[in-house]
């Protein structure tokens, strides 16, 4: 592939895959309808309660990102602060598709597909480590299940089968 | 009815805003690489690289054979002294008449012709200090046609100031790929003869420590003072 290209497409995926996530979001609640209010509502939310805790662990453990180490040029918009761990978009991008995947398999497997894809190109865009994806994977469970547990907007899943307990 | 017209609206929007995005993607990469040309001699690796085994470079289309380095420690008579009070070393290099002079206090110590960037890929002119020294170390850049892939590229001289930061990859190192010095030729670091570059590389400071073949600055042991003017 052309090198133009293959740049072009790490930097969507860095940048603006995560913004195109939250679009669908949208989309999927407002104008198609197959997400009810509060599912979405609540994958938002946990979007931003997963940012809100990495910039919380940034500040913790700080840790020098790879372009300002290994002398080659990040492969994003704007060029990101100067701490790595854990990454943010991948936290945010977690969050929000585990929570719509308790919701509707179907919804949340394309959704965590995205997630995978952000994270990729974070480390291909040269700003982040491979541990920084797993923090925050991490973080994105950890935001998905405080939230969960707080029992607000509570959600029913969509199409699953009547459980017994 | 109504439930598929609004899943094709869904799907739409979302195939027109990944189209949109993909595009600014393009354009912003487009941009980004015309606003700051590639490191004119690759990326300064900050450290040695020397792989006798790469023996095959590639330079405007063409394969070149690589070169051995003598890998014994070069006891030049001149060789730079760390604390040594003589008179100030500096190099000047004169864009017009691609010559470099390398001088001590008023006396010259050699004079030779070089080759600095062509057209569009000036070398910068100003006051320079080096900052690293490597033996050799490989330099790769420039897109499509324009692309080179030097291995073992000999006894590099980085320079910078504040203008021109060290990441910008501007130096001064000998050269297997050509012979045309006199004329411009590089992608803006300055070409020399690989003999002159191995004299410079031990006359110049930082001075290399024993035992070692490269050198970064500290307080203690400052880069030699370039000037480059036209």
């Amino acid at each position: 592939m052309h090198p133009l290209l293959t740049d072009s497409l790490i930097l969507f995926l860095a940048s603006f895959l995560i913004w195109i996530m939250y679009f669908v979001l949208l989309l999927l609640w407002l104008i198609d309808g197959r997400l009810e209010k509060n599912v979405a509502l609540k994958a938002i939310l946990a979007s931003i309660l997963a940012f809100v805790i990495t910039e919380m662990v940034r500040n913790f453990i700080p840790t020098i990102r790879p372009f300002r180490v290994n002398g080659f040029p990040p492969l994003t918009v704007t060029v990101p602060g100067l701490h790595s761990f854990p990454s943010s978009h991948t936290a945010v991008a977690f969050a929000m598709a585990i929570t719509l995947f308790k919701y509707s398999r179907k919804i949340g497997i394309s959704f965590i597909l995205a997630a995978v894809a952000v994270a990729l190109g974070r480390i291909f865009a040269n700003v982040h480590y491979l541990s920084d994806i797993f923090g925050g994977i991490f973080v994105g469970f950890a935001a998905f299940y405080l939230l969960d547990k707080l029992n607000i907007l509570t959600i029913r899943k969509k199409h699953s089968k009547a459980k017994r307990y | 009815m109504l439930r598929k017209r609004k899943k094709t609206l869904v799907y739409f929007l979302t195939f027109t805003a990944i189209t949109v995005a993909f595009a600014t993607s393009l354009i912003i990469v487009s941009v980004k690489k015309n606003s700051q040309p590639d490191c004119a001699c690759g990326n300064p690796n900050l450290g040695e690289v020397y792989d006798a085994n790469n023996k095959i470079a590639f330079f405007e289309g063409k394969t070149i054979n690589v070169p051995e380095i003598s890998q014994s420690q070069v006891a030049a008579s001149s060789t730079a002294v760390l604390g040594e009070s003589t008179q100030e070393r500096w190099i000047e290099i004169d864009l017009s008449d691609q010559k470099l002079y390398a001088w001590e206090g008023n006396s010259l110590y050699l004079e030779t012709s070089v080759s600095t960037g062509l057209p569009g890929y000036d070398t910068p002119q100003g006051t320079f200090y080096i900052w690293i020294k490597l033996r050799s170390t490989k330099m790769e850049g420039g897109l499509g046609r324009l692309y080179y892939y030097l291995p073992n590229v000999p006894y590099v001289m980085f320079f910078e100031n504040d203008i021109v930061p060290g990441y910008r990859g501007y130096g001064l190192h000998g050269t297997y790929w050509h012979n045309d010095f006199g004329r411009v030729h590089s992608h803006g670091c300055v070409n020399l003869p690989t003999p002159i570059a191995e004299k410079l590389y031990y006359w110049t400071s930082p001075v290399i420590p024993s035992g070692k073949t490269w050198v970064r600055v500290d307080e203690n042991n400052p880069g030699t003072r370039i000037v480059v003017h036209q």
